[in-house]
């Protein structure tokens, strides 16, 4: 598996949460890659892990609650070097250095996630300063060059202007400004969109896809929405109560999805045209908490559930080539080792 | 302007998107929710503990005394405390615990009367003991206190005595009464006052509203002791301790009704809209009708908190004017005014048992304010504990 | 923010009339005449008091027109004599008294002031960082001590452990060499030696009450998506926590000026009587108890204007480092 094109690749990885109820498995052995200049989704409902994945691949799990108990980070940035993110300290240099300028992140909620006393400029000067050791004056400029690349009008006034007097739509170009201000070559985009209206949403998703093109970089994007993945990626991972169950490119998933949840996942969003009833997935994401060890865990709300499903967890079957499936009912399939 | 008068003590106000079937059930689950997380909260568990003692301690002060706490003892000017023992002073350990008599000499420098445990009286201290008759509560009269020692001639002092000679320890007890319910009383007032005006405000809104809010706002912000001093030093020095005491009581709570009143008034604010309340209206109720029904358990717990954390307030305010001598006077007995009695730097370096009742004070606004923290944490449906 | 602050300052005058009511209320409290009273008081020391002194007096104070013709006289002779009428106690005009005592006040209130927020500030930060922790914890027991312990009593609880173990009074703002000395560095240095006490007496409920809140507040920030924006970028964990996450968080902080400062001042007032420091509270004190009621309601008014200036001034400082309400006051 080798590859010169690999940016970056999960392997096994889990990341547990230890609660006062109990230990919280939210990422329990998850293995996918990242190519150079590629879009991979991560898709699933909330809770079953996306979000977690992201921060523990920018190392920013807070302990003691929670912590990478196993598997590798492996990135292999532009400079030939390979590390594994799982063996930096999370406060150390290293990783500092590789947060925000190789790696950045956006989120989910532009109302917040931006400090409210500080401007917009200053908030992206911030990170310029920090991590190409530019003055003061050659960070503003390298914000206007921003904010203007993400479509702000009136860069040079705005810059100056706080994230109350941004809108929600603006306040996202402004953290896709800030995110890309290093020039990174991954991007986590967080839910990028889910908190915005339907048209910023659409601005939004176009600007990330202009970005990816302008700055070469690959970008990770997770989400609830299947149909921002169709806008967005290239592969996708569908991912349920910490494990991905499958892996195709996005035309796969579409049209031959296999596994029972991302069928779910797909008769649930409406299309406009189509005749057929709604069918949501029955039941809801089960309490982490409470999940019994080695069993199918989407088994209680599958329509092809089979007595196996609640005494073995299934092994990872490739379907085709690039498509995987985590589901009893492709056994005979070939195997693919974890 | 809002931040300058937002106080820390003020529980947030949850959003009001209540339908009309849910309030009936909410309000009997969120109440039974309450209860359940301020039992988790062991330290607000501790201080109910504590304060319910302190409250029969105050009801039946006479059993829990040692002493009539205004029987001066002319033998016995700032005698020390009588610790109780184990360990005598030849080594014998004693399975009852007793005290030493108390000698005392004169400072033929000074004339001040010096004490000293006497080795050879020993006094079991004993429980149930047989006193002079004394006044339990209301109309009972009883005989038996709580602790004592048997002896004609030694009385006991658990915590020494003052200038006059009295029992600090039963004065101590005695003065539970005053200052524990000066707080409650006072924190009724304040309830009164604030639900009164804060129902107004809230109700009425406009130009009403206006002036209630900066009326609040200027009394707020005025430095509360200044006032009180101004206030209780205007009471006629020949009122009887009785009226002297609903006095200080009004005057505490003058002052204390501006948090109630905000809460009030928030909260009618936030549910005045609601549906059910205008289908009330327009069913005919009357507007007592739907404050009583429907608004008042729904802020309840937040009234609750509110003066739980308002009750200590007034305690210190009490004891603080008392010290002062602008508050209750002798005889009255209570904390403060045997605080009183340690205005004197010279008295308390010669005679610090007499900063004794001080630490009552500290314990009873501790368990005030930690039982008001953990009903605010409970009744806080957002609240991460 | 000009027009903010033109604004905030015209809403303070009613404030400023309603307290000097207040205030004159004081003045016009005690029953009887008290002209008479003030006479008794000048012939006991000795002083013959003629027909035109009896009549100037009246007219002075307009004694024998209606209250609300008192009440504006009293505040007209204020701003335009800043005359506050006579201390008979001391049997001089009020407004010297004060000139004499509330510098005292003013100094110790503003002292203890800025040592209350230099202590909760960046005990909150680190209580709320390391939550649960020993330290934490520790904090919280003085806290909720602090908030209990009535401050006048730790004064006494101070002055007796100095007196009985070290043999030292601190009471007082100077020593006695210095008491009626004039202005030099040596006795402002000897002041400073004795203001700690009646700071840290004064300031302990303040500093317990704002810790919790800085606490608080500080916890709600460090959860909050922009700390994670900024950890993203790369930022030191320390600066995520100082220049984000508290500088968010001292806002609320600052606004609660107007909530510790009247405890300040209140606390000045009875701890002053207990540390026998030259300031407003003593002379309050006694002015209270013989009725020398020009006197006492000066000072009421006097305080109380105090507090709301520095609640003023402090909502003015808040608009200026806080983006959010600088722009929603003007908008």
């Amino acid at each position: 598996m080798a590859n010169k094109d690999l940016l970056l690749s999960l392997e096994d990885l889990k990341t547990h949460f230890f609660s006062e109820n109990g230990l919280v498995k939210a990422v329990d052995g998850v293995t996918f890659d990242i190519e150079r200049g590629e879009s991979v989704g991560v898709v699933g409902e909330s809770g079953c892990g996306k979000s977690v994945t992201s921060l523990s691949i920018m190392q920013l799990i807070r302990r003691p609650r929670g912590d990478i108990v196993g598997g590798k980070i492996l990135f292999n940035p532009e400079d030939g070097s390979s590390i594994d993110i799982t063996k930096l300290s999370p406060g150390g240099r290293q990783m500092r250095s590789i947060r925000g300028n190789q790696i950045s992140m956006i989120f989910q909620e532009p109302m917040t996630s931006l400090n409210p006393v500080y401007t917009i400029g200053n908030q992206i000067m911030e990170a310029v300063m920090l991590h190409q050791r530019s003055t003061k004056k050659q960070a503003k400029e390298r914000a206007v060059e921003m904010l203007t690349k993400v479509g702000i009008p009136a860069p040079l006034q705005r810059v100056d202007e706080y994230p109350h007097q941004f809108s929600g739509g603006m306040r996202q170009r402004a953290m896709i400004a800030m995110a890309l201000s290093c020039d990174p070559e991954f991007l986590i985009a967080d839910e990028p969109t889910t908190a915005l209206d339907v048209t910023i949403e659409a601005q939004i998703l176009r600007l990330m896809k202009d970005i990816q093109q302008d700055f070469g970089v690959s970008i990770m994007i997770i989400t609830h929405d299947l149909g921002v993945i169709a806008e967005m990626a290239q592969r996708v991972n569908v991912m349920y109560t910490g494990k991905i169950v499958e892996q195709a490119v996005t035309d796969d998933i579409y049209h031959n999805a296999k596994h029972p949840y991302t069928q779910g996942l797909l008769q649930s969003i409406p299309t406009i045209g189509r005749k057929q009833r709604l069918t949501p997935i029955r039941g809801s994401v089960p309490n982490l908490l409470t999940l019994p060890s080695n069993v199918c865990y989407f088994a209680p709300r599958c329509p092809h559930a089979m007595e196996i499903c609640s005494k073995q967890e299934p092994p990872l079957y490739e379907i085709d080539e690039g498509h995987t499936c985590k589901c009893w009912l492709y056994e005979g399939s070939k195997e693919v080792s974890a | 302007m809002l931040t300058n008068t937002t106080l820390p003590p003020e529980p947030e106000s949850p959003t009001a998107e209540t339908s009309w079937e849910d309030v009936g059930a909410k309000s009997l689950s969120q109440g039974q929710l309450m209860i359940r997380r301020f039992r988790r909260h062991k330290l607000a568990m501790g201080a109910i503990v504590v304060l319910l003692i302190f409250y029969t301690v105050a009801l039946f002060a006479g059993f829990f005394a040692t002493a009539n706490p205004v029987q001066r003892n002319s033998a016995y000017i700032y005698a020390p405390p009588m610790i109780p023992r184990f360990i005598d002073s030849e080594g014998n350990f004693h399975l009852r615990p007793f005290v030493y008599g108390l000698e005392s000499t004169v400072d033929p420098d000074t004339w001040d009367r010096i004490y000293k445990p006497d080795h050879d009286e020993i006094y079991p201290i004993r429980f149930f003991v047989e006193t002079d008759e004394y006044n339990l509560l209301g109309p009972i009269n009883a005989s038996r206190r709580l602790v004592g020692i048997e002896s004609e001639n030694q009385p006991l002092f658990l915590f020494g005595t003052d200038s006059l000679g009295r029992d600090v320890f039963s004065r101590v007890i005695h003065g539970t009464r005053i200052s524990l319910s000066i707080g409650l009383v006072g924190v009724f007032l304040s309830l009164v006052l604030g639900l009164l005006i804060g129902g107004v405000s809230g109700l009425l809104s406009g130009g009403v509203d206006l002036v209630i809010q900066r009326i609040i706002e200027i009394l707020i912000s005025i430095p509360q002791i200044p006032f009180w001093m101004a206030l209780s030093a205007s009471l006629p020095a020949h009122w009887s301790p009785i009226q002297t005491y609903f006095a200080i009581t009004v005057l505490l709570s003058l002052l204390g009704w501006t948090q109630v009143a905000r809460v009030v008034r928030g909260k009618f604010l936030s549910l005045r809209e609601i549906d059910f309340v205008s289908a009330s209206i327009a069913m005919g109720a009357n507007d007592f009708w739907v404050i009583v029904k429907h608004l008042i358990p729904n802020f309840f717990s937040y009234v609750l908190v509110t003066i739980t954390l308002t009750i200590p307030a007034m305690i210190l305010g009490e004891t603080a004017l008392s010290f002062l001598g602008i508050g209750l006077r002798p005889p009255v007995v209570s904390w403060g005014v045997l605080l009183q009695q340690a205005q004197n730097m010279r008295t308390v370096a010669m005679r610090p048992w007499l900063l004794v009742p001080g630490i009552f004070v500290i314990i009873a606004v501790m368990a005030f304010n930690f039982v008001g923290d953990g009903l605010r944490d409970a009744a806080d449906p957002y609240s991460s504990k | 923010m000009l027009s903010y602050v033109i604004r905030r300052c015209l809403i303070m005058i009613p404030t400023l009339v309603v307290i000097s009511m207040i205030a004159f209320g004081v003045i016009d409290l005690p029953p009887g005449d008290y002209l008479t009273s003030y006479i008794v008081q000048l012939e006991s020391q000795g002083a013959q008091v003629t027909e035109e002194q009896v009549e100037s007096l009246k007219r002075r104070y307009a004694l024998d027109q209606p209250l609300p013709l008192r009440y504006v006289n009293w505040i007209w002779r204020i701003i335009r004599y800043q005359d506050f009428g006579q201390s008979w106690n001391w049997n001089r005009p009020v407004a010297g008294l004060l000139a004499e005592r509330l510098p005292f006040t003013i100094a110790i209130s503003l002292t203890t002031l800025i040592f209350t927020y230099a202590a909760a500030i960046p005990i909150g930060i680190y209580s709320a960082v390391k939550q649960y922790s020993w330290g934490d914890y520790l904090f919280t027991t003085i806290g909720f001590l602090g908030l209990a312990i009535p401050n006048f009593l730790l004064a006494l609880v101070l002055m007796f452990i100095f007196y009985r173990y070290f043999g030292v009074s601190i009471g007082g703002l100077f020593s006695p060499e210095y008491r009626d000395a004039a202005w030099s560095f040596a006795k402002f240095w000897d002041m400073m030696s004795h203001l700690w006490v009646p700071i840290i007496v004064i300031g302990t409920a303040g500093t317990a009450g704002l810790i919790r809140t800085m606490r608080a507040v500080m916890l709600d920030e460090l959860s909050k998506d922009y700390v994670q924006t900024a950890r993203a970028k790369g930022l030191k964990e320390i600066r995520v926590i100082l220049k984000h996450a508290a500088r968010v968080a001292i806002n609320p902080i600052i606004s609660l000026v107007g909530w510790t400062l009247p405890q300040i001042i209140s606390g000045e007032a009875i701890v002053a009587v207990v540390l026998n420091l030259p300031t407003t509270g003593p002379l309050l004190l006694q002015a209270l108890l013989t009725q020398d009621m020009y006197l006492a309601g000066s000072f009421i008014f006097i305080l109380s204007a105090l507090t709301v200036i520095g609640t003023l001034l402090s909502d003015i400082l808040l608009a200026w480092i806080d983006p959010r309400i600088r722009y929603d006051k003007e908008a």
